[in-house]
């Protein structure tokens, strides 16, 4: 276990390194953001006090070199805009949403598994077909529209939820979170079944899928042999089974709807990393986009590392020392 | 099984594919939106870019309303006037414009890298799956938002982006699909008779990879025209003069506090059927194609 | 030979069918036996030959598009048609167990074997977790499972092939039934794993006067170890009574071409004999009797249903022509052991 943790951050250090580098000479070829940072009318010699001052005369490897320099003492520059650290600017804004990301996941996944179950058991009635097909249907779904009608749904026609923000938090270790309040939840509500509906729809149809496969098997044969509950074969004998596959894409599907946070956010006015990044990318803010896309990554690499050890606990002919 | 051996595979494809009676309404459907997207502009009543068709008089009509000069507005207009079923048409035809044109081109280079990796083999297929790897360590909406950040705007960009952000999800399949073919029989065959790999892979391996990849490539034209939406509407997208599905709904947002609902709802709508029927339609492609492939 | 009276269970015209799309496949065509206490009986017959959907009918195992649609399972006395649910339940694993081909597949690979011992226990028992925990670990001890305090908390994987299959045997004894289904327990072993097997699961029967139900395709684990044996063919029982009586003497040419087809010390660089032709496809079987068409026995009358003939109380065989005596056009009997008859 030590071992493979060990192995698993060296691994992870070097893809960091990496995409530190990618993103790095792509957010260099976004253009000059010297433009959009200084008034029209400076002058020739302000400029070029501004582009040094900026580090921007330099070539691209020794901005790279001061850049790795910078980083390792936990720096990722100066945001451009707001004048302050961008690491600062991100690390405020990751707790909302990864808040929301998890909101959302977990969403998917309560509302998930019973239906996929539902589905998987009962594939010849109308209730399995009616939702595997509606499953499809929240495939297709266009997230940020469905965002928009929910708002018109819930705020504005019937009044039930806020339609922006976050709402009333609550500090924990040092971290604001809104799901430990009511006014917070009504606020989370809405964003977080909104980002959560593409998850759900997976996990529908993988739960039902491996509903439908397992059952065959001989072991659930023999949990009915043994005069075991109908309850416990299917909470048990089924869903340990079928577990191992959702928890796999469940990983994968972290980074997709972190990502996706970003519209969903857009929408709800919810003061995460996505906004800012949005308004950063218009306004080639680079620093605050380097720092969203690194500490997006070792997001993904926690979250990759985390998925492999619930794998191996969920299947024990995974060890991970081979791995 | 009753199925008679005469049949084409064509035509077995077919009948198998009409068993399925909303499979049949989704490809209806699916003709119904293609055919409105390409011919629809030449019969709206109105050009919506075009300034002198349009009238500030009329902006801000809910659906139903009748304009000055007799006809109809069925989805009412928005505030500088434009019938939204007119701006619906133009924007169906960008959105599926650029969600055909970078969805198929995804397809192309992926499957040709896949291919060409497989088969070289060795360090330079070491070299390209690296590659592939990193683009897939990233969800394919955070590729495509960055190389937007870095290109701007524009459908050209756009395409770009969507191509970027996707065939690295190809190329990974297509390579696994090729090792495994190229391990089978036909392949030895055709390497027996010394014919050049450049035949061999057009001919002979692409050919029997190719019915995966329609539904693939279908189901990626889908994904790329919401992705494209998802894009414009945070305004990285296209530009404010090239009006796609997702650049009306954005600006109905401005309006769904106001009542206005019209104006984001039925472009949402529309961008839904389109994405809908292609879905079902790969859906029941896949199923008919390869019934291993059903998950 | 002991004389089983009380009887454990009784099987009368069971009709097993699968509904698929081809159409209606008869497993198991009008099956009748009896197995009495302490009783062992052998089921025979070849894959297809509607042997372990028998015994899957009898468990109430059987899936779709499978279906028990006619025919009475009467376990000790009481009709399982008329049961409910529940009542089916706590007899299952309780009072009637089963054992799979294969423990590769039939143990649960991500649950540990303490989990679905104690699950079995307490599924019928009214004990403690810690009192289930002992009764699973005599359970191991008792089929010979060494260090049985310890291994109980591996997964199946960590055992192997020939210690899996003690696992299921063990689990198939914990409740103490009246009746175990063995389903070719044994084939997918080493032969020498096999016979000890073999052996020690007749002695825990034996020993407990647990009625025992063994399916094989292999006469040769038979004849050692039980006391009735019915042959099957095509969803029927075409031959059936005790064990001596039918290896000895068999009537039915599909019997007497099983045996005939074994290996033995008398049969060494001779040819043995193949019964001719394949297993027939159960959708399209031949009318009347569905040996029919690979019998050498066979003539015009064998197109109608064949009678069942009782020999004597347990004794039974379903033919025109028992031994091919009075067949018309072939009135030469042949011995099993026969050179090449083709």
């Amino acid at each position: 276990m030590t071992l493979f943790l060990i192995r698993r951050l060296q691994q992870s250090i070097v893809v960091l390194l990496v995409m530190s580098f990618v993103v790095f000479a792509g957010v260099f070829a976004i253009g000059n953001p010297i433009d959009s940072l200084i008034s029209p009318e400076a002058t020739e010699q302000e400029r070029e006090k501004a582009i040094s001052q900026l580090g921007l005369d330099q070539p691209l490897y020794a901005q790279y070199f001061v850049f790795l320099k910078n980083v390792s003492r936990g720096e990722l520059g100066t945001s451009f805009v707001h004048n302050r650290p961008a690491i600062k600017l991100i690390l405020e804004r990751l707790p909302a949403t990864l808040e929301l990301t998890v909101a959302a996941l977990v969403f998917a996944i309560i509302v998930g598994i019973p239906l996929g179950l539902l589905a998987g058991l009962n594939t010849e009635s109308l209730i399995g077909r009616g939702i595997l097909s509606s499953s499809i249907l929240f495939f297709s779904l266009p997230t940020f529209w469905v965002g928009l009608m929910m708002i018109l749904l819930f705020s504005i026609n019937l009044g039930w939820l806020p339609t922006t923000g976050r709402g009333e938090t609550v500090e924990i270790w040092g971290i604001h979170a809104s799901f430990l309040t009511l006014d917070g939840l009504r606020h989370l509500a809405m964003p977080a079944v909104n980002l959560g509906l593409y998850p759900l729809a997976l996990i529908i149809r993988l739960t039902a899928s491996g509903t439908q496969e397992t059952i065959p098997l001989e072991y659930m044969k023999l949990a009915k042999a043994k005069g075991l509950r109908r309850r416990r074969i299917i909470f048990i004998h089924l869903l340990k089974n079928i577990m191992i596959p959702i928890v796999t894409v469940i990983g994968l599907q972290f980074s997709v709807i972190l990502a996706f946070a970003v519209v969903t956010e857009s929408i709800f006015a919810w003061p995460g990393m996505g906004r800012l990044i949005i308004d950063s990318i218009n306004l080639l803010d680079r620093p605050v986009i380097v720092a969203y896309l690194l500490v997006t990554v070792v997001v993904f690499l926690i979250v990759n590392i985390l998925v492999d050890i619930l794998y191996s606990i969920l299947d024990p002919r995974v060890r991970l020392g081979g791995m | 099984m009753s199925i008679p051996s005469v049949q084409t595979p064509f035509k077995r494809f077919i009948s198998e594919y009409v068993e399925r009676k909303t499979a049949v309404f989704a490809f209806l459907l699916l003709v119904f939106v293609l055919l409105t997207a390409f011919l629809g502009p030449f019969l709206t009543m109105q050009n919506p870019y075009d300034l002198a068709q349009i009238t500030i008089m009329e902006s801000g009509l809910a659906p139903g309303a009748e304009s000055i000069d007799g006809n109809t507005f069925w989805l009412g207009t928005d505030d500088q006037g434009r019938d939204l079923v007119s701006a619906i048409v133009f924007g169906l035809r960008i959105s599926i414009m650029v969600g055909i044109i970078s969805g198929v081109l995804a397809v192309v280079i992926g499957t040709s890298v896949g291919i060409v990796s497989a088969y070289v083999g060795g360090r330079i297929d070491n070299l390209i799956m690296r590659v592939v790897d990193l683009f897939l360590g990233f969800p394919s909406f955070l590729i495509a938002l960055i190389c937007l950040a870095v290109l701007g705007r524009g459908a050209d960009k756009v395409v770009l982006a969507l191509v970027l952000s996707q065939w690295a999800n190809f190329a990974r399949i297509v390579r696994g699909v090729a090792i495994a073919e190229r391990e089978k029989e036909y392949m030895d065959a055709a390497r027996g008779l010394a014919l050049p790999k450049s035949r061999i892979i057009f001919r002979h391996l692409l050919p029997n990879c190719l019915a995966p990849l329609i539904v693939v490539a279908t189901m990626n034209v889908a994904f790329s025209i919401t992705l494209e939406a998802s894009l414009s509407f945070l305004g990285v997208g296209l530009p404010i003069t090239q009006p796609s599905l997702g650049l009306l709904i954005a600006n109905g947002y401005e309006y769904i506090l106001t009542g206005k609902y019209w104006l984001s709802f039925y472009p949402g709508l529309s961008l839904l059927i389109t994405v809908a029927s292609i879905n079902l339609v790969a859906d029941r492609m896949r199923d008919v194609l390869n019934p291993r492939m059903k998950k | 030979m002991t004389i089983y009276s009380d009887t454990i269970l009784e099987v009368k015209d069971l009709q097993t069918h699968f509904f698929l799309r081809e159409g209606v496949v008869k497993a198991v065509d009008g099956v009748s036996f009896r197995v009495g206490k302490g009783e062992i009986l052998g089921i025979v017959g070849e894959s297809g030959s509607g042997k372990s959907v028998t015994g899957f009918s009898i468990m109430g195992l059987v899936n779709k598009p499978g279906k028990v649609v006619g025919g009475h399972i009467k376990f000790r006395g009481d009709d399982l048609a008329y049961m409910s649910e529940e009542q089916l339940r706590m007899l299952r694993g309780n009072r009637m167990s089963i054992i799979f081909q294969d423990a590769n597949v039939s143990l649960n690979p991500v649950l540990r074997i303490d989990t679905q011992m104690i699950e079995t226990v307490l599924a019928h028992k009214d004990v403690s977790k810690d009192e289930a925990r002992k009764i699973s670990i005599n359970g191991l001890k008792m089929v010979g499972i060494p260090a049985p305090d310890e291994r109980i908390n591996s997964y199946p994987h960590e055992f192997s092939g020939g210690m899996r299959q003690r696992l299921s045997i063990a689990m198939a004894l914990l409740n103490e039934p009246d009746l175990i289904i063995a389903d070719e327990p044994t084939t997918a072993l080493d032969v020498t794993i096999q016979a000890q097997i073999l052996y020690e699961t007749q002695k825990l029967c034996r020993d407990r006067g647990t009625s025992l139900i063994w399916i094989t395709h292999d006469l040769t684990v038979i004849a050692g170890l039980v006391d009735q044996v019915c042959v099957m063919y095509a969803g029927q029982i075409v031959e059936s009574g005790p064990v001596d009586d039918v290896l000895d003497d068999p009537q039915h040419p599909y019997t007497i071409g099983l045996i005939g087809s074994i290996p033995s010390a008398n049969t060494r660089s001779k040819k043995l004999y193949q019964i001719p032709g394949m297993a027939p496809s159960l959708l399209s079987l031949p009318e009347g009797c569905t040996f029919r068409e690979r019998c050498q026995f066979a003539s015009e009358t064998c197109k109608s249903v064949p009678p069942k003939i009782i020999l004597s109380d347990r004794r039974a065989v379903r033919c025109f022509y028992p031994k091919g005596e009075n067949a018309a056009e072939n009135s030469a009997t042949i011995s099993p052991h026969e050179e090449d008859v083709q």
